[in-house]
C-alpha cells in the first residue's frame, strides 16, 4: 500500500514539475512563434502577388504595397476584438490576396492566394504550412509546381490534373507521387475560392 | 590538457561503446525508424541529430539522478513523460528561434518521442547506473547515431537531389533517382552499410560476440 502510494506520488510530482516547464517554455515561446507566424504570412502575401522583396526591407515593402481589408461580419469570429478581425489583403492595382486552410493528406495545408482583379484568374499561389509525405506529396510546394498556378481561371471549378492531361484554362499538371495531395490542395482551393470571394466582393462594393 | 585528464578508462569506454559495440544503429538495431525518415536530406538529418542528442542527454540526468527514487512499477512512464516534456521544448525553440528548420523537419521533432534509442538506452542503462556514466552513454550513442544519419542522409541527398546541403553538385544533365527521396532507398542504404559495418566488425576479432 505505502508502495503503490509512494509510485502515485513520484509520478504526480514528476508531472507537476514537468508540465510547470512546459508551461513556462510555452509562455516564454509564444511572442516569438506569433512574430514568426506573422513575418511568414507577409512574406507569403507578397511573393503571391508577384512583388519583389529583400529579407531585410519585406516589412516596409508590405505596408507600403498591401492594404488589409476587413472580412464581413458573418466570416468572422464571434464576439472578435477590432484588432483581431480577420482581413484579405488587396495591391493598389486592385489584385486580391487571401489566406487558404484545409485538410491535406497528412495534416493542415494552408497558404496565400492572390487573384487577379478580376478574381477570376491566379494572380499567384503559395503554400506556407504543410506537413505531406516529403519526397511525395511534399513536392506541392516546390516554386516549379506553385509556377503553375498562374494565370490559370478558377470559375467555374479549378482543377489539377495527372500529368500531361491539362488542356483547359481553368487546369493545371499536377506530378506523379502526388496525386492525393494535388487532390487535396484541388479541393482546398476550390472550397476556399467558394467561401471567400463571394465575400470579398462584398466587402469591396462597399 | 586532454580528455583524459578529465575522462577515466570507464568513461571512455561508455563513451566509446556507443559509437562502436554497442552502436544504436548497427548493433542493438535501436532508431531504425527515424534513421530511415529523416536521412533523405542532410540539412534534416543534422537538425535531427542536435534534436535527439539533446534530448537523450537530458533523459540521462534526469533518469540517472532520479534512479533511486523512481518506483519500479512506474518506470515506463517516468521515462515517457520525461522524454516527451524535453521533445516539446525542443519543438517549441526550434518553433521560436530557427522558424526555417522546424518547417523543413515538419512532424519529425514530434516524432523524437518514438526514437526507441530513447526509451531503450533509458531502460538499459540510465535507470541502474550513475549520472556521469549515463551522459557519457547518451554522448556515445548520440554520436553513433548522429554521424549515421548524416552519412546516410549524405548519400540520399546527392543521388536524390542532386544536392548536398541544398547546394547543387551533381553534373548538368544529371538524372535524380528517385528511389533514393524515398523509404525503400533508405532501406537497400542502410541494409548495406549494416551488412559492412557487421562483416569488419567480425573480421576484426569478433571479441564483442554481437
Amino acid at each position: 500500500m505505502i508502495d503503490r502510494l509512494k509510485m502515485i506520488a513520484f509520478v504526480l510530482v514528476l508531472g507537476g514539475v514537468l508540465t510547470t516547464a512546459l508551461v513556462s517554455v510555452d509562455a516564454f515561446t509564444k511572442p516569438y512563434i506569433a512574430a514568426n507566424q506573422k513575418k511568414r504570412l507577409q512574406e507569403s502575401v507578397l511573393r503571391a502577388a508577384g512583388i519583389e522583396f529583400t529579407k531585410s526591407e519585406m516589412r516596409q515593402i508590405f505596408s507600403e504595397r498591401i492594404t488589409p481589408v476587413a472580412y464581413p461580419d458573418a466570416l468572422q469570429p464571434l464576439g472578435v476584438t477590432e484588432e483581431n478581425k480577420r482581413h484579405f489583403y488587396r495591391t493598389a492595382a486592385g489584385e486580391i490576396i487571401f489566406e487558404y486552410r484545409g485538410s491535406g493528406v497528412q495534416d493542415e495545408i494552408y497558404g496565400v492566394l492572390a487573384l487577379e482583379p478580376d478574381l477570376e484568374t491566379i494572380k499567384g499561389v503559395t503554400i506556407v504550412g504543410q506537413r505531406e509525405t516529403p519526397g511525395l506529396g511534399g513536392r506541392i510546394e516546390e516554386p516549379e509546381f506553385l509556377d503553375r498556378f498562374t494565370s490559370k481561371k478558377v470559375f467555374p471549378v479549378f482543377r489539377i490534373r495527372p500529368p500531361g492531361k491539362a488542356s483547359r484554362a481553368n487546369e493545371i499538371d499536377g506530378f506523379t507521387g502526388a496525386t492525393l495531395s494535388c487532390n487535396a490542395l484541388e479541393d482546398i482551393l476550390n472550397k476556399e475560392i467558394q467561401r471567400y470571394v463571394p465575400a470579398i466582393k462584398e466587402s469591396l462594393k462597399k | 590538457m586532454s580528455a583524459k585528464t578529465f575522462l577515466d578508462a570507464q568513461d571512455r569506454k561508455i563513451l566509446k561503446n556507443g559509437y562502436t559495440r554497442e552502436h544504436p544503429i548497427f548493433v542493438v538495431g535501436l532508431g531504425i525508424c527515424s534513421a530511415l525518415a529523416v536521412s533523405n536530406k542532410v540539412e534534416n538529418a543534422i537538425a535531427m541529430s542536435a534534436g535527439v542528442t539533446f534530448v537523450l542527454l537530458a533523459t540521462a540526468l534526469i533518469i540517472s539522478s532520479l534512479r533511486s527514487l523512481i518506483p519500479q512499477r512506474a518506470r515506463i512512464i517516468t521515462y515517457m513523460i520525461t522524454i516527451a516534456s524535453f521533445v516539446i521544448i525542443v519543438q517549441k525553440f526550434l518553433d521560436a528561434f530557427t522558424p526555417a528548420i522546424s518547417k523543413a523537419l515538419g512532424a519529425y521533432v514530434a516524432l523524437i518521442i518514438t526514437n526507441c534509442i530513447l526509451m531503450g538506452r533509458a531502460e538499459a542503462f540510465y535507470v541502474t547506473r550513475g549520472v556521469r556514466h549515463s551522459v557519457m552513454d547518451a554522448l556515445g550513442n548520440g554520436i553513433g547515431y548522429s554521424t549515421t544519419l548524416i552519412a546516410i542522409a549524405a548519400v540520399r541527398e546527392v543521388l536524390g537531389f542532386g544536392t548536398l546541403l541544398g547546394f547543387k553538385v551533381t553534373p548538368a544533365g544529371w538524372e535524380n533517382l528517385v528511389v533514393m527521396t524515398l523509404a525503400p532507398g533508405a532501406f537497400f542504404l542502410l541494409g548495406t552499410a549494416i551488412w559492412i559495418s557487421r562483416t569488419i566488425s567480425e573480421r576484426s576479432g569478433g571479441e564483442e560476440g554481437e
